[in-house]
């Protein structure tokens, strides 16, 4: 287990302000294990703690992205809204979830160039 | 679980609880809090590959308050909740030492106070051999210095440096 990049930000934050995780925790309102749980990666971060750690921590602009990427970067699930998408889209999200475990980096690399030929 | 190590002396801890401080800048009497020092802990030279997790008592069995799991990666502390927030919370000595004993085993390991795996322990290895008893003086010595606490009564211990009164008593007796 190694932390992710938004439990590596979080314990930065904490070393600078003189905080333990159990203070991050009473931010959050929430139990420890869960605060440990989302900074190694096991859980997502919950959109509702993104304020709420911005107000804490009085976060500038440029440390709010760090924030958000970091988010972004440590996510371990991705949910997927399926509800008004067309047939072709919906077999394609089914496909995905089914191949990506199997997925090589090279067809990874290879889709990635594909879905952004339109912004190339 | 123990295991049979390079044998140290408690003088020789004392020396290398030292080291210690000196690694995490503290000054040779001042009280350390463990809960403090896990978020400290990567930050230090040669220790960046330490990670904690706090997780729920159920996960870690009912005698098992923390462990230190060992990998040719990273070493990973795990800590039980009840244990965490007695030491976060309330103070209480035994579980803040707790969290001291399992910083201590990756501080032994990185000392090569590793488990000699070819050779059981058994009821004649002498306490200086085993990794268990190493850790304990490590722990005790970092969390109470020597010198600092040679003339202190087993309360005064416990105020200043948050332990319990049987490693107060302890660290009088040596």
């Amino acid at each position: 287990m190694t932390y992710t990049r938004y439990g590596e930000f979080l314990r930065i934050l904490r070393v600078k302000y003189h905080e333990v995780m159990g203070d991050t925790a009473k931010v959050l309102n929430v139990k420890v294990p869960f605060v440990s749980a989302v900074e190694s990666g096991k859980k997502n971060v919950p959109e509702e703690w993104v304020p709420k750690l911005i107000e804490h921590y009085k976060l500038n602009a440029q440390e709010q992205n760090e924030l958000r990427e970091a988010i972004e970067e440590s996510k371990t699930q991705m949910k997927i809204n399926l509800f008004s998408a067309t047939e072709p889209k919906r077999r394609l999200a089914i496909q995905f979830q089914r191949s990506f475990e199997d997925l090589d980096d090279e067809t990874a690399k290879a889709i990635i160039k594909l879905l952004n030929k339109e912004e190339d | 679980m123990d295991y049979l190590t390079k044998p140290a002396s408690r003088n020789d801890l004392r020396y290398c609880a030292k080291f210690f401080r000196s690694i995490c800048h503290f000054t040779a009497d001042e009280p350390i809090d463990p809960v403090v020092l896990l978020d400290q802990l990567r930050d230090l030279d040669g220790f960046s590959d330490v990670n904690y997790e706090i997780v729920e008592d159920s996960i870690l069995p009912g005698n098992v308050p923390a462990q230190c799991i060992m990998s040719e990666e990273n070493y990973l502390i795990q800590i039980k909740e009840s244990v965490y927030i007695g030491a976060y919370e309330k103070k209480i000595g035994g579980h803040r030492m707790h969290i001291m004993h399992e910083i201590m085993h990756v501080f032994a390991d990185k000392l090569g106070f590793s488990p000699i795996l070819t050779r059981q322990l058994t009821d004649e290895t002498p306490c200086f051999r085993r990794l268990e008893w190493i850790v304990k003086v490590l722990a005790g010595e970092v969390m109470m210095p020597y010198e600092a606490t040679q003339n202190m009564s087993v309360s005064d211990i416990m105020n200043v440096y948050g332990v319990s009164k049987s490693a107060a008593e302890t660290r009088l007796k040596y």
